[in-house]
């Protein structure tokens, strides 16, 4: 049973880090335009990137060290409040990454829309991670939507790149969420995540191509 | 119908381009071209200089022309505005 579950946190701890250097990359271009331009646009979307590039290698390496070495001896004890704080950790990090975005497209939207919704994410029931991913379902859903609706309006290069990859985002958020109903669905999450930084970055980097 | 923001980053570019679309031109022409006020636009304009992106003429001071650097500034400004309407934002 435990050689299973350290197989399946193996995965868990490279699928991260893969995910981790994306974002990284990512980060690091929105970065180095905003320090070029000094637009907040490019700040915002610098941070967000940078947060959940953040998260998911402390997470990566938090529970990486806690499986595979410094609580060896006392892993049964000592794992479940140490888990769980870092779970917590990384799932607030992460929906205060998607805010970012949120604030960005609030912000500094291409197109105006004739009535902004409102933003309001819950504040309550923080203390459940299947909460915490439905919770980056209603965030990001904002995010998902403007992208989308900037795609269709002006179907600029990599724009779809772009849309695709929040909307894999947002799978994988509801992948996430389902983990509870079979195993498997955290590896389709981890998977979804994946190839929605991918699309992310193709999108950047076909933008900048021109 | 309100009006469209412009961010700081956004309105130099816009002057820079006014310029660049005439290859020197006089505070009129930016006025009309980059629409704005003549104040605020003798703001921008010093400000533009003191960073050396653009520069007045030395043959005709009422002239302006964009510097390399400006260059330099317009060619990133393009690139990455496409990079954020890839993603519908302004920049």
């Amino acid at each position: 049973m435990l050689s299973i579950l350290l197989n399946i946190i193996r995965i868990d701890v490279v699928l991260e880090l893969v995910s981790f250097a994306i974002c990284v990359f990512i980060s690091l271009s929105f970065l180095r335009a905003y320090l070029r331009l000094g637009s907040s646009t490019l700040a915002l979307l610098s941070a967000g990137f940078g947060l959940m590039g953040g998260a998911m290698l402390v997470r990566a390496l938090t529970i990486g060290a806690a499986f595979f070495g410094l609580f060896g001896r006392e892993l049964g004890r000592s794992l479940t409040p140490y888990l769980f704080q870092v779970e917590l950790l990384y799932s607030v990090v992460r929906v205060t990454a998607y805010l970012f975005f949120v604030l960005a497209y609030v912000l500094h939207p291409a197109f105006r829309r004739e009535a902004q919704a409102a933003v309001v994410p819950p504040a309550v029931l923080l203390i459940y991670n299947p909460a915490f991913e439905l919770m980056s379902v209603v965030v990001l859903a904002y995010v998902v939507a403007a992208s989308t609706y900037n795609w269709v309006r002006s179907g600029s290069k990599g724009s779809v790149s772009v849309a695709a990859g929040f909307w894999a985002l947002l799978l994988s958020h509801l992948l996430f969420a389902l983990t509870p109903l079979n195993i498997l669905l955290y590896f389709a999450g981890h998977a979804a995540q994946l190839l929605s930084l991918l699309l992310i970055l193709w999108g950047a980097l076909e933008a900048m191509r021109g | 119908m309100r009006k469209a923001y412009r961010s700081r980053v956004r309105i130099y570019y816009d002057i820079l381009n006014a310029v660049l679309s005439q290859g020197h031109a006089k505070i009129t022409v930016i006025m009309r071209d980059a629409n704005l006020p003549y104040d605020r636009l003798q703001k921008y304009l010093e400000e533009l200089a003191e960073k050396g992106l653009l520069a007045r003429h030395p043959d005709d001071p009422s002239l302006f022309y964009v510097t390399e650097k400006g260059l330099r500034f317009v060619e990133e400004f393009q690139r990455f505005a496409r990079l954020a309407r890839a993603f519908g934002l302004e920049i």
